[in-house]
């Protein structure tokens, strides 16, 4: 059973990139900041019922759907053709920043693709692990994963390595 | 498993990441030639399209969310321990003062006539502090035993106050007031209190026969209770 010391333990190995991958997926890090406070009172409250081995997968699932739950509440869902629509204006419009045209363009992507590919990307997951993180088959995330990679192409344009 | 419009991109996905096996390989390349529109998607596919984390963004309130409880639980046991020692000191002293103070007999000085006690039973709510205390003395049926009564008696040991209309004894734990005018007597032991509104008249006179009354009119209970301050009270 997690103590206070495992928890503790948890907060500094995790809460970093529990809080980057909810920055990157809300686009706002005040939202994201308390998102990542919400999922580690969640874990304090849920201690009792989380398997020892399956921590950091639980903590993302439970960012992720702390995001889903936020974005609905927020009311904000946009199609995903209106996101594309709209950021791909954006970068034809011009950004000379590299860091900032990935950044919305990330932002531009469905939620779930957007999960997905940072999850592979950020966190190094393999497909199956993304799929239990996001209640998905295999086969979904990597179709997902699929359409994040060639909509970024399209509206960044080719490069190598995007920091 | 069959490649379909749904999931031929997961296809796509593993033959750029080289991990798609021949047969599904055999079967990408049919469905691509069966949908040439699709094969142009497969083209836009980057493999080394790679996100990289930016390390430099960091949760900065680490500290808000990790948990101190246990020092706090000892921060306040001990606190809570000093606050219970102080109380108990405080009513501990408060209690000794009292003993001091009420084992100090009020007067000791035996009733003689039963005859003048005149006043109402409210008063039996004064405490015996308040009672004035009147200089006769109580007797038992032979007068001439009077004087040698006091003192060296087991009754002598006792309180018995008495104002004009109240007679009040106190034998250990056991006050009883005597009240000549309304034909009571009340029993008070640890804080229980009885009434036995039986004749009075005979009550210290005849100690042997009041005891068996009282004994008789008194519930089990209460009798277990004052059973033995009243026999050290009637002299049995």
């Amino acid at each position: 059973m997690m103590n206070e010391n495992d928890y503790n333990r948890l907060v500094m190995q995790h809460s970093d990139g529990i809080f980057r991958f909810l920055a990157r997926i809300c686009g706002d890090r005040a939202k994201a900041k308390d998102l990542t406070q919400d999922v580690f009172l969640k874990l304090w409250e849920c201690r009792m019922n989380i398997d020892d081995n399956k921590t950091r997968a639980w903590l993302f699932k439970t960012a992720h759907n702390a995001f889903i739950d936020n974005e609905r509440h927020n009311k904000i869902m946009i199609k995903d053709n209106d996101y594309l629509d709209l950021q791909c204006q954006k970068v034809q419009n011009g950004y000379s920043d590299l860091k900032e045209v990935l950044s919305n363009a990330l932002s531009a992507l469905p939620e779930m693709q957007k999960s997905a590919i940072l999850l592979r990307d950020y966190e190094g997951y393999s497909y199956d692990e993304i799929g239990k993180i996001l209640s998905l088959s295999a086969q979904q995330v990597k179709v997902y994963i699929f359409r994040a990679r060639t909509s970024l192409k399209q509206m960044i344009g080719k490069i190598e390595n995007v920091i | 498993m069959k490649i379909t419009i749904d999931n031929y991109e997961a296809f796509l996905l593993d033959d750029a990441e080289g991990t798609l096996s021949q047969q599904d390989k055999v079967g990408l390349d049919a469905f691509l030639e069966a949908n040439p529109s699709l094969a142009q998607r497969a083209e836009l596919y980057d493999p080394s399209l790679v996100l990289i984390a930016d390390n430099d963004v960091v949760y900065e309130d680490k500290n808000k969310l990790l948990r101190q409880k246990p020092k706090v639980i000892y921060y306040f046991w001990k606190m809570t321990a000093a606050a219970a020692v102080f109380v108990g000191l405080i009513v501990g002293g408060y209690f000794l003062i009292s003993d001091n103070k009420t084992s100090q007999p009020l007067a000791v000085t035996p009733k003689t006539q039963h005859q003048n006690i005149k006043t109402q039973p409210q008063s039996i709510q004064t405490p015996p502090q308040t009672i004035q205390p009147k200089p006769q003395i109580k007797t038992t049926k032979q007068p001439t035993a009077q004087p040698t009564l006091p003192i060296e008696e087991p009754i002598e040991q006792n309180i018995v106050i008495h104002s004009d209309n109240l007679v009040v004894y106190e034998v250990d734990n056991l006050i009883v007031y005597e009240v000549e005018a309304t034909n009571l007597v009340v029993y008070e032991v640890d804080n229980l209190i009885t009434y036995d509104t039986s004749a009075i008249t005979t009550f210290i006179e005849d100690r042997k026969a009041d005891w068996h009354r009282i004994k008789n009119n008194l519930s089990n209970q209460l009798m277990a209770r004052v059973a033995e301050p009243m026999k050290k009270l009637f002299n049995i």
